[in-house]
């Protein structure tokens, strides 16, 4: 169904490190490395999941994605191009067809502004300016025009002139001037703004309204005057409304109450399909990423650290982080009676991580070559990555692990 | 910490070497002319030529300004064109009163304001509260002159014969120089240190235990004290109250009385101290509008300070007084603030030394 | 049989017959310029010694409220205008501040949901933890609760405790700031411990810590737990009663197996059936439809009647009208629910 090779994003290498300041003369004292490059690639299509602790990077991640933040290395290709490379120019229109939604569904809408202009708000950024309009069309005046001299010219020049070198030489001015305005014109044309009405952005709006289960009626009211799920549900129109085919979601419904919760992520399920649209779910709830995501990439302190299918994540978890991050876990059923993995101590400072392998210094499993080495992110059959010294892909068959077991019971018997 | 504060006092430099600079840039462009200023219709040409090259005046404008800090460097301000002598007197002789007027003010305004503030706080919405923020929001509003006219009027003149009855200007009675009841043998010249505490109206009585001169001296300050203190009470007041109302609300308050910590100690232990970090930065900063407010409560009250001298100054073309005084207050408006910043790390940990 | 029981707690107040903590008709309201909000409007509860109990609901639905009445830290301008609170017989409403102050921290101790912000930015922790024991131990020897704080902080897994006790909260993690805090609360040895959404702020992995601590404290200490909490699968993990919350009052209450294999309220049927669980893949999660309704103009009748289905589906329309009383359907199970009239009778 889906081109399993068809990626609408893909991050290679990327770093985000941020640069801690301090001394008297303000000098670099450390780097916080909150992203320490990742490889991931998102299928067009998919839901995937970005599931880590507080810390970890995810959201830095998806913030760099959308170059929200800059990054410090690697390249994004959203749609075969390289988003860290583009100008803001170039980025505009791109940005256009990638949107995000944040946590907190209070403070990232401006209390005083209603909800009708606050979802309009991205369509009139990239709405070609009513002063612009005309001169779009006066640019479009100016490429003919520079015709018509070339034309007249060439006229001209062929009565007086006889000597064809010079004939060529001057055509070939003319042809550069004329394509120069021709490029400035097309320069214009790519920061992609659209014409659009007013009446056309009103129906937009109240379309998004509607596709995420609010009223025409609630255009003019203030976000204090709706509950937390409605406003999540504002923030989901506010990305709709530019029609993008991916959007990044920072953990959308952890403000919300549980009942509302079920309510945000059965919406978000819908529209994924409805609008097929691309969704990078960011999450540290393993139960709301497993039941919204097709792949899920699990992050440890700026690196990826397992990738698989949600399927094959959740039967056969291979990374030891990604075992104790699911048996820490509770299970709303007092019957299930599961072996903990309780890790010790607390998640190291990206500040100052572990050297090699990062996880090494709160795992049961730890080796010698854990601390040396740092494992690379590997395929360990079907498709399911995993960064461990401790899972290559021979050991990939079930190894009677606990947590395996575990999880077996948990599912309904 | 002393890198701290290292850091801090390298960063003041730059602003002393602006201040210097604008101070000198201002007084020359300034129109008119110091000569004839000073000597009215005895200005002649040829006195004048005197006049300027006796003052380095005849010089051009960067020669000035260069001999100007090379002087500064060596602590000598130059001479007053009015008075005749060195400023660096004229600041030993007038500067103390000053310095005091103001410290006195400034505890009036955190030793009623700072309760006043808890107060209103502790019991919000209640007529005291009320009460306070509309005597706190009258007193930002009235000017200094104002407010201190009023006082004289109604301590010096209504509540004549009374026992309220204050000073309603001037000075107390000159007392002797504590180093001489002392029986010191020091060498007190114009411009020495022993000087410039001799000069303090109510340090030198107390120190020289004369109490019933300190005290004369003292009630002529009360009044000017209130006039200046007054709009400074009144924003420590509102400050003091809305940011304990801020912490009362915090969890970690919470959490005191839910350890059992009675009401007195949730206050005073736990919220006041959080409560008064902003409280502090916003003494620091009303520090300059106080000593600026010094100025024209001299006036009002015929106190002879530096507010006096500098205003005869300003009138009267007096270049390296208006320079010299208003560089010494600017640096001591810098130093009050690095002092609260480096006050500031001490009350609150989670501000990084590095 | 509950009067009996105030009648006898005077003299046999060690008598582990009785609860811990009983809570009767509890009403806690905020009278606001928009009209009063009834936050809790008629909680019952008992804890038993060594017992936890958890107190579960949607955010507005009072749990921490109640909690909060419990020790009287309730804000203006909100008070408690009905019901009586007994800690081992001792009536609590009646008692004055001071006598409030001697008994919080000693006998009841509260945990909070922001452990980093619940501690005093401006003291180290040592000194936070050594103020609990200056409070209410103030007989014993300086040096010797010095040696107690540091004591308590090995206690409660904190490595390296005689340094980490010189930290300031900042200089700690949300869950050693939570550890810290939970040292504070048992300091005393409390008889009863609340703790009001102690790892929702935390990680997964450091709330399976913590939880793990908290179950070890529970044990060895022999104390009451009242757990607030919104998140089924730590009720699931902790709880041996729980009581679920909705819009101020208790809708149901039973030993927490019996809870989880058959919901008897139609909430919390809504409520597990809405939670994603993890290993339990569902294609479309189950919703409550609708949103609690105002808690300052609660409608008449059951508060849970407008977004119940179970109503429409049985035609009851009495839930529209009356309001149910707390009924024990099974043993130790009770339920809010006019569903479950017949079976009372």
């Amino acid at each position: 169904m889906k081109n399993t090779d068809d990626f609408i994003l893909d991050i290679q290498g990327l770093k985000v490190h941020f640069e801690m300041k301090g001394g008297i003369l303000q000098r670099t004292t450390g780097v916080v490395k909150a992203v320490d490059g990742i490889d991931l690639k998102i299928r067009r299509g998919e839901i995937l999941g970005l599931v880590g602790e507080s810390g970890c990077g995810k959201t830095t991640v998806g913030r760099a994605v959308l170059r929200l933040i800059d990054a410090t290395e690697g390249e994004v290709y959203f749609e075969g191009k390289n988003l860290l490379d583009q100008s803001p120019k170039t980025l505009k229109p791109m940005r256009r067809q990638m949107q995000i939604v944040f946590q907190d569904p209070i403070s990232s809408l401006d209390p005083r502004t209603k909800i009708g202009a606050t979802i309009a708000e991205g369509l009139k950024v990239h709405r070609l300016q009513r002063w612009k309009q005309p001169f779009s069309t006066f640019l479009a005046l100016l490429e003919l025009a520079t015709d018509i001299p070339l034309w007249l010219g060439l006229r001209w020049l062929h009565k007086r002139l006889r000597e064809p070198a010079i004939l060529g030489a001057l055509i070939g001015i003319l042809g550069s001037v004329a394509s120069f305005f021709r490029a400035l014109a097309a320069e214009w044309d790519q920061t992609g703004n659209i014409e659009i009405s007013n009446s056309q952005i009103r129906q937009k709006v109240l379309d998004a309204l509607q596709k995420v289960g609010l009223e025409k009626t609630h255009t003019n009211r203030f976000p204090h005057e709706f509950s937390g799920g409605q406003r999540q549900r504002i923030g989901i129109a506010r990305a709709l409304v530019l029609d993008p085919t991916f959007i990044v979601l920072d953990e959308p419904v952890s403000a919300l109450d549980v009942s509302i919760q079920s309510q945000v992520l059965n919406l978000l399920k819908d529209l994924q399909q409805q609008l097929d649209l691309t969704l990078l779910f960011i999450a540290h709830n393993m139960s709301v990423i497993e039941h919204l995501c097709d792949r899920i990439a699990v992050m440890y302190l700026g690196k990826i650290v397992e990738v698989a299918s949600r399927e094959e994540l959740f039967k056969n978890p291979q990374h030891p982080y990604t075992q104790a991050l699911m048996s820490a876990i509770p299970i709303p059923d007092p019957k299930t009676k599961r072996e903990r993995i309780i890790l010790e101590g607390d998640v190291p400072s990206p500040l100052n991580p572990p050297r090699a392998c990062r996880f090494h210094t709160r795992c049961r499993e730890a080796i010698e070559i854990c601390a040396i080495d740092e494992p690379p992110l590997i395929d360990i059959g079907n498709g399911h990555m995993c960064a461990c010294h401790l899972r290559q892909p021979e050991a990939a068959e079930p190894t009677g692990d606990d947590v395996t077991s575990v999880l077996s019971e948990v599912s309904p018997s | 910490m002393t890198g701290y504060i290292l850091r801090r006092l390298i960063l003041a430099i730059p602003v002393i070497i602006g201040i210097l600079f604008f101070t000198f840039a201002l007084t020359r462009l300034l129109p008119s002319d110091p000569c004839r200023q000073q000597l009215q219709e005895h200005a002649t040409e040829a006195v004048c030529r005197e006049f300027n090259r006796r003052h380095g005046l005849d010089q051009p404008i960067p020669e000035q300004f260069r001999r100007y800090l090379g002087d500064i460097a060596r602590g000598d301000f130059g001479d007053s064109f009015e008075y005749g002598y060195s400023v660096s007197r004229l600041m030993v002789e007038r500067f103390p009163r000053t310095l005091e007027l103001t410290v006195y003010a400034m505890l009036f305004a955190i030793i009623v304001g700072v309760p006043l503030g808890i107060i209103s706080a502790y019991y919000h919405h209640s007529a005291i509260d009320v009460g306070t923020m509309v005597g706190a929001n009258l007193g930002v509003s009235m000017p200094v002159f104002w407010l201190g006219l009023m006082l004289a009027y109604v301590f010096g003149v209504l509540l004549k014969d009374t026992i309220f009855w204050l000073p309603p200007g001037g000075s107390g009675v000159d007392t002797r120089p504590f180093y001489e009841v002392w029986g010191l043998s020091v060498e007190a010249s114009e411009t020495s240190i022993w000087t410039f505490i001799a000069h303090m109206d109510t340090l030198n009585p107390l120190l020289g235990g004369n109490l019933a001169g300190f005290w004369d001296n003292f009630r002529h300050m009360i009044l000017p004290m209130a006039a200046l203190g007054t709009i400074p009470l009144s924003i420590i007041a509102r400050m003091s109250r809305s940011s304990l109302l801020e912490v009362l609300g915090q969890n970690y308050v919470r959490t005191a009385r839910a350890k059992g910590v009675r009401e007195r100690g949730v206050v005073f232990k736990h919220a006041f101290r959080n409560a008064m970090l902003p409280v502090v930065t916003i003494i620091g900063l009303s520090f300059g509008s106080l000593l600026s407010g010094a100025v024209l409560t001299e006036t009002v009250f015929g106190l002879s300070g530096v507010g006096d001298a500098l205003f005869s100054a300003i009138t009267g073309r007096d270049y390296t007084v208006v320079q010299a005084f208003t560089i010494v207050i600017a640096i001591i408006f810098v130093f009050v603030n690095l002092v609260v910043d480096i006050l500031y790390v001490f009350l609150d940990p989670r501000i990084r030394l590095e | 049989m509950i009067d009996k029981a105030m009648q006898n707690n005077g003299n046999n107040s060690s008598n582990g017959e009785h609860a811990l903590l009983e809570v009767r008709g509890l009403k806690t309201h905020f009278f606001t310029r928009s009209g009063v909000v009834k936050a809790v409007d008629g909680v019952n509860l008992r804890v038993k010694r060594g017992q936890v109990v958890c107190i579960v609901g949607e955010s507005g639905c009072g749990k921490s409220m109640t909690a909060l009445s419990i020790l009287q830290l309730v804000d203006k301008p909100g008070r408690i205008v009905e019901g009586e609170i007994y800690l081992e017989g001792e009536e609590l409403t009646s008692k004055n501040r001071r006598e409030m102050s001697q008994l919080r921290g000693s006998r009841i101790s509260m945990i909070f949901q922001e452990p980093r912000s619940s501690l005093n930015p401006v003291f180290k922790v040592g000194k936070q933890l050594l103020e609990v024991l200056s409070i209410h131990k103030h007989a014993i020897a300086k040096t010797e609760r010095e040696q107690q704080v540091v004591d308590l902080l090995r206690a409660v897994g904190i490595p390296d405790p005689k340094k980490r006790a010189s930290n300031y909260p900042h200089e700690m993690s949300g869950g050693m700031a939570q550890r810290v805090m939970i040292a504070m609360g048992i300091a005393c040895a409390p008889d009863l411990l609340i703790a009001d959404e102690p790892t929702t702020a935390l990680d997964v992995t450091i709330q399976a810590q913590v939880l793990d601590l908290m179950r070890k404290l529970r044990d060895e200490l022999n104390i009451g737990i009242i757990f607030i909490t919104h998140d089924m699968g730590v009720v699931a993990e902790m709880a041996d009663i729980v009581a679920v919350m909705y819009a101020g009052t208790v809708v149901e209450e039973a030993p927490t197996e019996s809870l989880f294999e058959e919901p008897l309220h139609p909430y919390t049927q809504g409520l597990i059936a809405s939670i994603p669980i993890m290993g339990e893949f569902k294609d479309r999660l189950d919703v409550i439809p609708g949103t609690v309704p105002s808690l300052i103009d609660m409608p008449p009748g059951c508060r849970f009647a407008s977004r119940c289905r179970a109503r429409i589906e049985h035609n009851l329309e009495k839930c529209l009208d009356e309001e149910p009383e707390l009924m024990e359907v099974r043993s130790g199970h009770s339920v809010r629910c006019w569903l479950y009239e017949e079976q009372d009778t």
